[in-house]
């Protein structure tokens, strides 16, 4: 199924863009007219993607994270956050609840948070190379053929 | 995202409003533990009524002060949690420690 929008940011892994993703992705779903625990998900997870590829993609330099988001005419939402850091050696262990590197002040449950905030989660990873991280999120549908 | 700090008798109040994410939440720690570390309140109370987004960083934040609390002999008390926020809570696990303020945000929010 072919997108009816789409869009891609690209910007520096600096924390101060987190917020910036959180508005990008808030103001680029509103044409889908999401309810408001529908954006908060929304928010919440690519906060949660944005801040892992600051923290664990880029630990010690500062890199490049992608946004992309598709809007579908089914009430699909689709994000991907991508990254070229360091990669994750271990996903599955990465995925764990309450696991995490980032030392005591990080909880170790984004990838719960994304799981629970969103209806589907995957992650790709290759060591070296980068992290995908793909989400989607199904709107339920207020205004019929809204476009 | 700001921060309020009231000094109470026996407790020091930290009052968070705005954006609660790993971008404002490593000077929050950071002007909350100076005041803890200097005056050793006996209990901290965060209070998040005032927070329009948290994320994980937030529980960080919140799991980084429940134990440096209890390394200094006090506890620590959530005022004001969202039911969004209390989700992000139940999947770290902390929805059975004894930190809530339940009650009490109830109250405070009738009275206003």
């Amino acid at each position: 199924m072919k997108p009816i929008n789409e869009m891609r940011l690209t910007f520096l892994s600096r924390s101060a863009n987190e917020g910036f993703a959180r508005a990008a992705v808030a103001a680029f779903a509103a044409q889908m007219d999401p309810a408001v625990d529908e954006l908060a998900d929304l928010r919440t997870a690519v906060s949660e993607a944005v801040t892992n590829a600051i923290v664990h993609a880029y630990p010690d330099a500062l890199g490049t994270i992608t946004l992309i988001m598709r809007l579908y005419d089914n009430g699909r939402i689709a994000l991907q956050v991508k990254d070229k850091g360091c990669g994750i050696p271990d996903i599955e262990k990465a995925m764990e609840p309450l696991y995490t590197t980032g030392g005591d002040e990080r909880s170790g449950l984004g990838f719960s948070v994304m799981q629970s905030f969103t209806d589907r989660l995957k992650v790709r990873s290759k060591p070296g190379k980068g992290t995908t991280v793909s989400m989607e999120k199904y709107i339920v549908p207020r205004i019929k053929g809204a476009s | 995202m700001q921060l309020e700090l009231e000094r109470q008798p026996h407790a020091l109040v930290a009052h968070l409003s705005g954006e609660l994410d790993h971008h404002s939440a490593g000077d929050i720690r950071s002007r909350i533990d100076e005041v803890l570390l200097q005056e050793r309140c006996p209990l901290l109370v965060l209070d998040l009524s005032g927070l329009t987004f948290m994320d994980s960083s937030g529980i960080g934040l919140i799991m980084g002060r429940y134990r440096l609390s209890r390394s200094l002999g006090g506890t620590l008390r959530i005022r004001g949690a969202s039911p969004r926020m209390e989700t992000v809570i139940r999947l770290a696990g902390m929805d059975n420690l004894p930190l809530w303020e339940k009650e009490r945000m109830d109250d405070n929010e009738t009275d206003q």
